[in-house]
């Protein structure tokens, strides 16, 4: 009972935040300077052009009933016209974010399983000569560029042993046969999508490596923790209580990270030409498309607020104590 | 004669750490029978944990048996491998109830998960089997059975203590080794914990190894005793023996320096000086530098441990001048107590044993009907929800209505478990938290009043001791520089007799020796005295003491007592000592305040608190405390549960809910300041004759003290 009530106040809270971020944007692209409606459209428009979108967006109207039309049209999906693709919004943005999806979101939760994993060995092992040196690795590549790590790949595996394409999505003849999603069943993807997907899973490990080393050490030492080993519990009965609560503190960093991989992804992308949002939000900046700019920001925004709203329910799977609050 | 259980025989321990090998334990021999209760008494680093743990083979890794046998009814498992170990011994035949049984369960597992996992780790019982195991026992230790699959934070502290104890039967062990099971519980729950292993005596069959510095609570609860110093079993015996022919005079002393609610006149001795340094080859008596009757002998060879020829056969003691030592013991004190009056060493009110109130001065410090409440939530959402729709959670009210005056050159006290307010009502004296409503009176001047200059004259003579000596002192600083720093800050005269002085004033002697130390080169009872020095330096007049000696052994305890009644009478200085323990209290306090749930419930001069006790609470306080004296019998102090909530405060008495003698009247009418002489006070219907006083007075709000929660 309490739990629900719990997850509907947390759900609340969460529409509400998105509303107030849409908000935000809607007032700070209109402080822009420029006229609102050239900025909308593309360059050389003609004066009906002009006239047509600020119809369309109610631009004459007061900024109250603006602000009502703009948000009436994001709702129902209407971001308007990109100016460097003349394509709606939602057709430009869409396809890239699947491709940006499809390498961040398995990819940097395999960083993180592949990270918690080997950061608990190196915290349950402390003072070991393991630790000691198994701690330099993720140490290295967390101050590492992640473009580098993409170009030390490409260098590796495409130029001198030639196993793996060194960009794109997928071969030209497939990624022209297959406009939609179908693209991700082909084997040409796959091939073009390992050095990628590799780049993002090391350069995302570090953080929950020495995240969970930390806490592991913590937890090993906690009074309950020692209880149990006095208790003579199982060694692996033992680790998974230890793994219970020390991954608490990375599952609490995961969307956060989720959401910085996007600046990082820019990167990737562009090494990779991966065609993902990172790479369409510096097209776009540089094209000055303000309607994708904007669509895009509040999308990014919308995941990193769904991804904090996943995690505090996965918390209260997890810790029996967070639903207190709720009572 | 029964073959004993345990058997620990020439037992060594030593941990190799970077600075060389600590001998932890040393030639250490004791044998425990079949249900019998075995109390292993001793300051801290005296080696009776390290002991408990090399039983337990639960030793750290750098630690190791490097002599000596440990038989378990007959045969040697010291050599055990830690898998060997688990398979014959662990929790089927000894099971351990640990230090801190608080945070001991795993807070994110159901407590029934913990029993399917032991059963799973030692025994084939199905998980029905385990959980049932663990229904039985927690219906013995007088919990519900049906709350098994709660969570642990869904339990009080006492119920978690109780599930703990539950726990450590689950597989039927024949012993069960306590590791300072008590120590961070205050009196009422050490009591209810006490209670509970006590009467599991007569319903299961095991033994019971109980490790402490609490030398009443082995007094009280077992048969059997060994006491450590150094590293070494100085003396053992019952019980009985121990306490009647203490031969050793690390015992005698140490029997000296305990309190006693009984005698509360008595004169607290502390012992002085510190145990050697273990990691030196110690070849001589571990006491020798701190016993009033070493000899050069002593020094020349460590002595063994004897049998004293005495009507026990099991007493023992290791000191080559047992034999003479109940004389010499004798001839001690009683020259001691002479020389003390001679130099005028004995004040002439000692706490408890002041006729009167010393302090018939002014009064320095009132406290006027002060309450301190704290909004509940933190989160925005919710305070604004409260701020301005008046809606949202009740406000945890930690201190509720306090009126208090505090003389010239009086202690008091103020007494009651944790979570009562009193550690809030310190510190907004201190001028930490603003109270929400009252006022504190310093001089007569109100401190809402004060302004800046006020407050920096408030701040020098009013003077805090907190009770953790490791904390409150600057680690980078000498003793020097930690007793300079308030007089710069107080643009007082620096001086370096001025330092000396007080040093010599706390008894740092000779003072040019700890001037230049630093914090880590002093122990813990030096360091709470160079707190108190850092407090009379600045000449205050009045010492809000939290707790002060709580975190000392025992035998320290008892020194900085006498230190801080000695100097409150010299400097004329006022103090309100805190504390959840009424005994260190007596010592001390002129009067005591007695708090519950954020008001006062008893207030009066301390002999006649501990003589006439008033108000139920106070007299289950008086009766939890421990008494070190195996001949006397204590009955348990009946008080269930705990201090309630200060958020949701019962309508009328608020220790209705835990009140033996709870009478109809308490659940509607408040109780009132029942004025005896007009120095006796408590709040409670038992006392206060109705007849007389009328109806009316009971709605008087001003006489109220505990009418559910109305502020005034
Ligand atoms: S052996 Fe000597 S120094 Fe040790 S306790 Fe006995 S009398 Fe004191
Ligand atoms: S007023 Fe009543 S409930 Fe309260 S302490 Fe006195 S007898 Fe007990």
């Amino acid at each position: 009972m309490s739990r629900l009530y719990y997850y509907a106040r947390r759900m609340v809270v969460s529409i509400l935040l998105i509303f107030a971020i849409a908000t935000f944007l809607f007032f700070s692209f209109r402080l822009m300077p420029g006229d609102y409606a050239t900025l909308l459209l593309q360059q050389g428009a003609s004066a009906e052009q002009v006239e047509a979108v600020r119809e369309a967006w109610g631009l004459d109207e007061p900024l109250y009933i603006q602000y009502f039309t703009w948000m009436g049209n994001m709702m129902t999906g209407n971001a308007g016209m990109s100016r460097q693709f003349s394509k709606p919004v939602v057709d430009v943005v869409a396809p890239a974010l699947r491709n940006s999806m499809i390498l961040a979101l398995p990819g940097v939760l395999a960083a993180f399983v592949i990270g918690s994993l080997y950061g608990a060995l190196l915290g349950s092992n402390p003072g070991s000569t393991l630790e000691k040196y198994g701690i330099i690795p993720p140490n290295i590549v967390g101050t590492t560029p992640d473009f580098f790590i993409g170009i030390l790949l490409i260098a590796i595996f495409s130029m001198s042993l030639n196993l793996f394409p060194s960009g794109s999505i997928a071969s030209i003849e497939v990624v022209t046969n297959n406009p939609g999603w179908e693209i991700y069943l082909t084997e040409s993807f796959w091939y073009h999508y390992t050095l990628p997907f590799l780049t993002v899973v090391i350069k995302y490990m570090y953080y929950p490596t020495l995240v969970m080393r930390g806490s592991v050490v913590e937890v090993r030492n906690q009074e309950f923790a020692v209880y149990q080993r006095l208790l003579g519990l199982g060694k692996w009965t033992r680790f998974r209580h230890i793994m219970k609560h020390a991954s608490l503190p990375v599952i609490t960093v995961l969307p956060a990270v989720t959401a910085t991989s996007i600046s990082g992804l820019v990167l990737i992308e562009i090494v990779f030409n991966w065609p993902g949002i990172g790479q369409l939000l510096l097209t776009s900046v540089f094209a000055r498309d303000t309607p994708v700019i904007q669509f895009m920001f509040l999308l990014i925004a919308i995941w990193i607020v769904v991804g904090n709203f996943l995690v505090d329910i996965f918390y209260t799977i997890i810790d029996p104590r967070i639903t207190i609050e709720g009572e | 004669m029964t073959e004993p259980l345990l058997e620990v025989e020439g037992l060594d321990v030593t941990y190799q750490t970077k600075t060389g090998d600590l001998r932890a334990v040393t030639d250490a021999s004791l044998s425990i029978d079949p249900n019998e209760y075995f109390g292993l008494v001793g300051e801290s680093g005296c080696g009776k944990s390290t002991l408990a743990q090399a039983v337990t083979n639960s030793l750290d890794s750098n630690g190791a048996i490097t002599e000596g046998t440990i038989k378990y009814r007959g045969e040697e498992v010291q050599d055990l491998s830690e898998k060997e170990y688990n398979e014959k011994i662990r929790w089927k035949e000894i099971a351990v109830i640990p230090q801190s049984a608080m945070n001991s369960l795993d807070p994110l597992s159901r407590i029934s998960e913990l029993a399917i996992e032991v059963a799973e780790a030692h025994t084939d019982w199905s998980e029905e089997r385990a959980v049932d195991e663990l229904k039985q026992l927690f219906d013995v230790v007088g919990l519900p059975e049906s709350r098994v699959h709660d969570y642990p934070h869904q339990f009080s502290g006492g119920m978690k203590q109780r599930a703990i104890i539950a726990f450590s039967l689950l597989l039927e062990p024949s012993m069960v080794i306590a590791d300072e099971p008590t120590t961070a519980l205050d009196v009422i729950m050490q009591d209810q914990f006490l209670k509970h292993l006590d009467e599991l005596r007569e319903i299961r069959d095991f033994s019971l190894l109980f490790i402490t510095h609490d030398i009443a609570v082995v007094f009280e609860m077992c048969n059997s005793m060994a006491v450590m110093h150094g590293g070494q079993i100085a003396e053992q015996g019952t019980t009985e023996a121990v306490f009647d022919e203490p031969r050793h005079p690390y015992t005698i002393l140490l029997q000296q320096a305990f309190p006693d609610i009984r005698y509360p006149n008595r004169e607290l001795e502390g012992i002085e000086g510190v145990p050697p340094s273990l990691q030196e080859e110690v070849d001589y008596c571990t006491f020798a530098d701190r016993c009033p009757w070493a000899e050069q002998e002593c020094w020349e060879g460590a002595p063994p441990l004897e049998t004293v020829p005495d009507n026990d056969d099991a007493h023992e003691v290791a000191c080559i001048r047992n034999d003479e030592i109940e004389d010499l013991a004798a001839e001690y004190l009683d020259e001691r107590d002479v020389e003390g009056a001679a130099a005028g060493e004995t004040p002439v009110a000692k706490g408890a044993s002041a006729a009167a109130d010393r302090g018939d001065e002014e009064t320095v410090l009132e406290l006027d009907g002060l309450h301190k409440h704290f909004d509940q939530s933190t989160n925005i959402i919710d305070s604004i929800k409260s701020r301005f729709f008046g809606e949202g959670d009740e406000p945890v009210r930690a201190v509720d209505g306090v009126d208090l005056e505090l003389k010239g050159n009086q202690i008091q006290g103020v007494i009651g478990e944790s979570g009562c307010g009193k550690s809030t009502l310190l510190q907004t004296i201190m001028g930490k938290y603003s109270p929400t409503d009252g006022e504190i009176l310093f001089d007569g001047d109100p401190v809402s009043e004060f302004d800046k200059s006020d407050w920096k004259e408030f701040r020098q003579r009013v003077q805090i001791i907190l009770q953790d000596p490791f904390n409150t002192l600057n680690p980078h600083f000498t003793v020097r520089e930690t007793l300079m720093e308030p007089l710069r800050i107080h643009d007082m005269e620096r001086s370096e007799e001025r330092i000396l002085d007080i040093l010599e004033q706390v008894r740092l002697t000779p003072a040019e020796q700890y001037i230049d130390r630093s914090e880590s080169q002093l122990s813990g009872g030096e360091k709470q005295r160079v707190a108190i020095a850092r407090a009379l330096i600045l000449e205050p007049d009045v010492i809000l003491a939290d707790e002060p000696v709580s975190m000392l052994d025992v035998s320290t305890q008892a020194s900085v007592l006498d230190l801080l009644n000695d100097l409150t009478n010299e400097y004329g200085v006022s103090m309100l000592y805190i504390s959840h323990d009424l005994s260190t209290v007596s010592y001390v306090c002129d009067r005591v305040n007695v708090m519950y749930l954020g008001r006062l419930v008893e207030s009066a001069p301390t002999m006649e608190l501990l003589n006439g006790a008033k108000h139920p609470y106070t007299r289950s306080l008086l009766q939890a405390i421990p008494v070190p004296d195996p001949h006397h019998e204590r009955e348990w102090a009946e008080l269930p549960g705990t201090p309630g909530d200060a958020t949701d405060l019962p309508g009328g008495c608020r220790f209705k809910d835990r009140c033996p003698d709870r009478m109809d009247i308490c659940d509607t009418k408040p109780a009132y300041v029942d004025v005896e002489d007009g120095d006796h006070q408590t709040a409670c219907h038992l006392h206060y004759n109705h007849e007389e006083c009328g109806e009316e007075v009971a709605d008087t709000p001003a006489a109220a003290i505990s009418d559910g929660g109305e502020p005034r």
